[in-house]
């Protein structure tokens, strides 16, 4: 196991290093530090002068990739990318284009998105292993076919629609919840109510839908004949027997919701002027603010990393015939 | 666990719902408040912003929407009456107007009336108000001995610290001081100082006028330099650089009440800037106390936490969310007596007198999206959507007029939508150096030009698109000239008309015919919108700065009103940033671009045709890259008029050479709407004016009880879910048993006789 966790993090350090080169590519490609200073200095009586200092106290000035100006490895090395890279290896994330502390913003916010993010995963998991066992049990009776029905609805509709749709009824109609907003402390609670509702309902399609297929497969299988030979409950078959012989799959599908709960739903913080990480990675990208993009899209890649080997190991507990060498 | 609820499952159904209806059924109170509990009971403005503000240093900030923090929190000169219109400067933080005197070069003093070019210096002298005083700030902080309480911290002192507050003020013998004149003479040194982080966009601009701020800028720029020589790149903060002892010829304190500051030849839009929070005071201490090491770590700097002198100041800011209090030491400015006919009627006068500000709090939260805004303004959420903008009220009001939407919605709830006429246009503009479109290289193709340029003017109907586009212009007016409504020089009805494209009948504007359009267009050369030698189709660029399906209607448009002359007109869409790209480098060919005024003169509109502010050229604002000599020497000449019948004689040919050069269409002057709730007092719409919050009035109990009243729970539609789910778990529940008793043979099988 130890040798299979020590061989994956040098990977993940591999990968890291690849999708830090691929933001760095990316975004500069689309934006130039040019723009990035006449954006910040805002759109009148910006002087080439002011835009030049702009990009000097920012490390802007110097060549992207490649100083041949420069002698020796300094050609390499006294560039932008070389240097923002050069502090990322310390975890400095460096400042936004405000002057604000990245690793401040991430803590302040992580918080925030982890007060949507964790009910959220707990709850899609939980509600959609319910009542994909529930349609399961009902297989080919018209309560199952109805539930399959209502699965595909919720699958075809964009996430956009369920927040939209979901402010105009909960918020405008009821008024049973803020439209948007936060406000710290214990009040919190009635601000994260309707979005986590809406990702929910969002993320039950889809997961349903899947575990609802894993739960018949296995249904067929012996072991569950024996069990009702045997006089057992449907309902212990189902939560004890079938259920645990479906975590494998389970546990891939839930491992693409963790980077969530960290990370923020980017969407639905922006429409629910929730301010947690996904808002900040939202602000980076509108304001052309390559420190923020690319903490976040470092801070979401290990992320994944960290949930794809969790997932690695809880294979392995939740199948003792799974080994990790 | 399981098997006892699923015996007693009746049961446990009542404990698990009943609660829960009862809980929605006695559902009363607001719940969909996006502020805390009650406090819309308390005397706050609520209001919103669609961005984080940048800039809070008065050296940096000048982006229209960091103006809501900026001019309630700092205290420039001078300031605009609130009621008087045309826009009126009076002195803020100084007793009148200054006091101008012209010297010649030689220092001796000139008439009031000596020619602009004997004026070698103006000497502008202000004289402060006394009593004035900074708000509570840690800068300030002082034991009762005298000494500094946070002016020596190290970075392990700053650990933690992120906010202001993080800074307690209970150990300080004093927490505040009185302004002086100084404090405005540091700030103009800060203009030019490479010692602030983030730079003046104004400093250029100022540098030619104000007397040794260039010197100053480089002095200081020369020692900078010299400081950070040698300092790794990972480490470049440098000590506070004490500004104070700096020799700066451009202003000083004759005392601690009066100002002096020296401009170089004569400028009389000077006063203007004087409005402008550049010319915000910034004490030595604020500037010290931030300057320390770890401070911009942690972002403590000006840009986040202003140091004022005005009615408000800044105690609380997360991303969604900015909170500003009372100032306590401020000097509680009366309210204004006088207005303009009208006023009286509005209730703008009723509060004549009294202390300002009348709110203690304003409370500005992040609004990204449109719809979320317009639904909490009508639920009562916000009292006014955004201090600084006046076109969220453009589609309200298209809904009132129209009767359509919310308009019964929005007249029972008495929202109030009073309009103004605000200095700011858009216009379509010609690139002056395009082959086809711009000056031309010949008399001959000047001309030709000249008529192509005219026949597209003719025949885009400015008057069609204001009303197509109202719920993004509002009560848009068409251009005829680039002076906006409201400021001197303004012609109105048939004296303003553009003859090139409109005539006057019966005293009203009438814009010329497509046919004169269709001439013209063949004296340029393209008869039928054809190349008159080579027959090919004449095609025309056109580069937009909007993107997205919210921008495609407009952009039609365009290609509408050029295919009356027969003429293809290629989109060239992009983001702002390529759009200003493309326009630094000269590349578009048509073009279509806004200007909001800086200060309400007619000066602040003229000089973007001016050829020392092409955009190519000198990166100035002139974005169609003008150059006539003619209309430069009046521009010259029109700017150090004071207002009166010469320099509207002067504005009236300028007006002239430029209609007939047709470089601009001048498109539309903009509407100005303001939105405010029925419980929102004194509230007189503009643009110029910025620091409105203090004389707003909220009438805290009736907000409290309309809110309640438009914001009642509806829960029953979830108790009817309820029981229609009930009514689906029940013959689920009921299925289930049944197979549970079920053989594998299909026979029922009583519990009981097992």
């Amino acid at each position: 196991m130890l040798a299979y966790l020590a061989r994956r993090l040098v990977y993940a350090v591999l990968v890291m290093a690849g999708v830090n080169l691929l933001v760095f590519i990316l975004f500069f490609t689309i934006n130039t530090p040019e723009d990035m200073a006449r954006l910040q200095l805002g759109g009148k009586r910006v002087t080439a002068e002011a835009v030049e200092r702009w990009k000097a106290e920012r490390g802007y000035d110097r060549p992207l990739y490649l100083n041949m100006e420069a002698a020796g490895v300094s050609k390499l090395t006294d560039t932008v990318f070389v240097e923002t890279t050069a502090r990322l290896l310390h975890f400095d994330f460096g400042r936004t284009n405000e002057g604000r502390d990245i690793a401040e913003e991430i803590r302040d916010r992580l918080p925030i998105s982890f007060g949507i993010g964790v009910p959220v995963f707990l709850l899609t998991i939980g509600v959609s292993i319910v009542f994909s066992l529930g349609l399961a049990m009902f297989r080919g009776t018209r309560l199952d076919t109805a539930g399959v029905v209502l699965l595909v609805a919720l699958m075809s509709i964009s996430s956009l629609f369920f927040i939209i749709m979901g402010q105009f009824v909960f918020s405008k109609m009821l008024r049973l919840a803020p439209l948007s907003g936060y406000v710290p402390g214990p009040e919190m609670f009635s601000f994260v109510l309707l979005p986590i509702l809406v990702l929910v309902v969002a993320r039950l399609g889809p997961d349903a839908r899947l575990y609802r297929t894993i739960y018949l497969e296995e249904l067929g299988k012996d072991y569950v004949r024996t069990a009702r030979s045997k006089g057992l409950s449907e309902f212990a078959i189902m939560f004890r027997h079938v259920l645990r012989n479906s975590l494998l799959p389970i546990i891939t599908s839930s491992a693409s919701l963790l980077p969530v709960v960290f990370g923020g739903a980017i969407v639905t913080e922006t429409f629910f002027a929730i301010p947690g990480l996904g808002a900040l990675t939202i602000e980076g990208i509108t304001q052309q603010d390559f420190s923020i993009v690319r903490a976040m899209v470092f801070f979401g890649s290990a992320l994944y990393i960290a949930a794809y080997l969790l997932t690695d190991v809880l294979y392995a507990v939740a199948d003792p015939r799974i080994r990790l060498h | 666990m399981l098997d006892v609820i699923a015996g007693h499952w009746r049961a446990a159904l009542w404990l698990a719902i009943a609660p829960l209806m009862a809980g929605l059924a006695g559902c009363s109170e607001v719940v969909n408040s996006p502020h805390p509990h009650g406090s819309e009971k308390t005397n706050t403005l609520f209001t919103s912003f669609q961005e984080r503000p940048k800039y809070l240093d008065p050296v940096s900030s000048y982006s229209n929407n960091e103006t809501p923090w900026m001019l309630q929190i700092y205290e420039p000169l001078l300031g605009y009456h609130y009621l008087k219109r045309p826009y009126t400067l009076e002195g803020k933080t100084t007793v009148g107007m200054p006091e101008v005197r012209f010297l010649d070069k030689d220092g001796k003093p000139l008439p009031d009336d000596a020619p602009a070019d004997r004026i070698a210096t103006s000497v502008y002298t202000l004289k402060l108000k006394p009593g004035i005083k900074f708000q509570p700030h840690p800068a300030f902080a002082r034991r009762a001995d005298g000494s500094y309480l946070y002016h020596d911290l190290t970075p392990a002192d700053i650990e933690g610290k992120f906010e202001i507050n993080d800074f307690p003020l209970n150990d300080a013998a004093t927490t505040t001081r009185e302004l002086t004149a100084d404090d405005y003479v540091y700030q103009l040194k800060r203009l030019a100082s490479p010692y602030v982080p983030t730079p003046s966009p104004l400093y250029g601009l100022l540098n030619q006028y104000i007397v040794d701020l260039k010197g100053l800028g480089g002095r200081l720029r020369a020692e900078h330099k010299q400081a950070l020589a040698g300092k790794s790149p990972r480490d470049l903060h440098l000590p506070w650089r004490d500004l104070r002892d700096v020799r700066f010829d451009g202003a000083r304190a004759l005392d601690a009440q009066t100002l002096e500051i020296r401009v170089a030849g004569k400028y009389l839009q000077f006063k203007f800037w004087m409005a402008l929070s550049f010319f915000a005071p910034v004490p030595w201490e604020a500037d010290k106390f931030y300057a320390q090491r770890g401070m911009a770590d942690h972002a403590l700097t000006l840009n986040q936490w202003p140091v004022g002198t005005g009615a408000f100041m800044l105690v609380e800011q997360s991303p969604n969310r900015y909170v500003m209090e009372r100032n306590p030491n401020y000097r509680r400015e009366p309210y204004p007596c006088e207005g303009v006919p009208g006023d009286q009627e509005q209730g703008w006068l009723d509060d004549c007198g009294k202390p300002t500000p009348f709110v203690d709090r304003v409370i500005s939260t992040i609004e990204k999206e449109r719809q979320p805004l317009e639904a909490k303004i009508i639920q009562g959420y916000y009292d006014v959507p955004q201090i600084e903008r006046l076109d969220d009220g453009f589609k309200l009001q298209q809904e009132i007029r129209d009767q359509t939407g919310r308009f019964k919605l929005l007249q029972e709830h008495g929202i109030q939508l009073p309009t103004s006429v605000e200095p700011n246009s858009w216009y379509m503009g010609f690139n002056w150096l395009d082959p086809v479109v711009g000056k031309g290289s010949t008399p001959e193709q000047q001309e030709r030009n000249r008529k192509l340029r005219q026949a597209i003017s003719i025949v885009t109907d400015w008057e069609e698109y204001a009303s197509v586009f109202f719920d993004t212009y509002g009560d848009a007016e068409t251009a005829m000239s680039p002076v906006a409504p409201g400021l001197f020089g303004y012609r109105t009805g048939c004296d303003g008309i553009n003859p090139v494209t409109h005539v006057c009948q019966d005293g009203r504007p009438q814009r010329r015919s497509i046919e004169e359009a269709k001439k013209l267009l063949a004296e340029a050369g393209y008869p039928g919108g054809r190349d008159a030698k080579t027959g090919t189709p004449l095609v025309m660029y056109y580069d937009s700065s909007g993107v997205g399906p919210a921008y495609q209607a407009r952009l039609d448009w365009q290609q509408k009103q050029m295919r009356k002359l027969d003429i293809q007109l290629e989109i060239r869409a992009a983001d702002y940033n390529r759009f200003q790209d493309r326009m630094r480098k000269g590349q578009a060919q048509i073009f279509f671009w806004g200007w909001n005024a800086d200060y309400p003169d007619p000066e602040n509109f003229l000089f973007l045709l001016n050829s020392t502010q092409s955009k190519v050229k000198f990166d100035g604002e002139n974005a169609a890259n003008y150059d006539n000599p003619e209309y430069d020497k009046l521009y010259d000449e029109m700017k150090n008029l004071p207002d009166g019948p010469q320099r509207q004689a002067l504005i009236d040919k300028m007006v002239q050479i430029v209609q007939n050069d047709a470089v601009w269409m001048f498109g539309i002057f903009p509407g100005a709407t303001g939105v405010y709730q029925t419980w929102v007092k004194n509230a007189k719409p503009s643009l110029i004016l910025k620091d409105q919050a203090k004389y707003l009035r909220i009438d805290a109990a009736l907000r409290a009880a309309k809110i309640a009243e438009w914001n009642q729970p509806r829960p029953w539609p979830i108790v009817v879910f309820i029981a229609l789910a009930a009514l689906v778990v029940w013959p689920a529940w009921r299925l289930w048993q049944r197979r549970e008793r079920t053989t594998a043979r299909g026979q029922l099988v009583e519990v009981k006789a097992l």
